[in-house]
């Protein structure tokens, strides 16, 4: 859509200073637009993360990974 | 209290300078409605200006510029929640000659979207070229879903190097429209405005900028005062402007930018 007059004088007249927060706007116009990729009620604080250490070497096997196939 | 807001209202309807500045005022309220709110104010003389004023505006009427004056009169003027400052170029009646001001833009809460001048400037004469002007400023700035709801805007002129406000002005043409029309839209869009740059020209509704007279003496004042640019619609008239001293760039926008060479 073609710029007004009036839009056109406001950049002009904001100076550089007006064209960076003009961008920083549609930046944040921008962002605001950005599909979700968590649910609303996801926390990345109620991640728990459990390590179990085995001393137990393990050797590879073909059967075992048909399994995850 | 009742007495002081009847002179004021009074001074609104006599004084027939205050009453060309802001014609719509008394217009909009009904001789009966009037002394209505002057029967209430006689029964409850603790009424405030504020009840006052909430009283008329549920009545229809844009109170903003007659809550403003009698705010003003008991020395208790609103402060804005914002302000901008943009430099204008306008030409002195008695003198014809160009002179550089400052048009100051005051956002006030609790209004009407009313915009209308600083009780300072009450005596001022202020043409119908020049209050159409302010209206197509404002109607552009409403349609584009810039002006926020209840939100008066208060302007007043001051001199330019010095900010002394001028007492009384005397605007008769329409070329302060642009300016108001950017100055409204960089006031509730926050943005910041450039003090060397100017703008002279006319506004319609649409927001497209129309050319305007005398801009060779205006453009005479920019330069004295040191002036960078200024901004101008497509179909100005050049005529008298000197190309030595002002180049022009065509930007791919609507409007024209003058640079002093």
């Amino acid at each position: 859509m073609r710029q007004t007059d009036v839009q056109s004088a406001i950049d002009i007249i904001s100076g550089l200073a007006g064209e960076v927060l003009g961008y920083l706007d549609a930046m944040e116009q921008a962002r605001g637009r950005l599909p979700k990729y968590f649910p609303e009620h996801f926390s990345f604080d109620a991640i728990r993360v459990n390590v179990e250490v085995s001393t137990e070497r393990r050797q590879y096997t073909d059967a075992e990974r048909r399994l995850w196939e | 209290m009742a007495a002081l807001v009847q002179n004021a209202w009074e001074a609104v309807q006599a004084a027939p300078l205050l009453y060309r500045a802001a014609p719509d005022v008394p217009r909009q309220l009904s001789q009966a409605q009037y002394q209505a709110v002057l029967q209430s104010l006689n029964h409850w003389p603790s009424l405030s200006v504020d009840t006052l004023c909430t009283t008329l505006a549920a009545q229809g009427a844009a109170v903003g510029y007659v809550r403003d004056m009698v705010q003003h009169l008991l020395d208790s003027a609103p402060q804005p929640q914002s302000a901008l400052q943009m430099t204008v170029l306008v030409v002195n009646p008695t003198s014809e000659e160009g002179e550089v001001e400052k048009l100051v833009l005051e956002a006030l809460h609790g209004g009407q979207g009313d915009i209308f001048p600083h009780p300072w400037q009450m005596g001022s004469s202020l043409a119908c070229a020049f209050r159409k002007a302010i209206r197509h400023a404002q109607s552009y700035i409403q349609s584009q879903g810039l002006w926020p709801p209840q939100v008066d805007v208060r302007w007043w002129l001051a001199q330019w190097r010095n900010h002394v406000r001028l007492r009384t002005l005397e605007l008769a043409g329409d070329s302060l429209g642009g300016a108001f029309a950017a100055g409204l839209g960089c006031l509730f869009e926050r943005r910041p405005v450039e003090r060397l740059y100017a703008i002279s020209a006319a506004v319609k509704p649409d927001g497209s900028f129309c050319g305007v007279g005398e801009l060779p003496v205006k453009l005479e004042a920019a330069l004295a005062a040191g002036l960078t640019q200024v901004i101008v619609a497509r179909n100005q008239d050049f005529t008298g402007v000197d190309p030595e001293r002002w180049g022009w760039d065509e930007p791919e926008t609507g409007v024209i930018v003058l640079y002093r060479r």
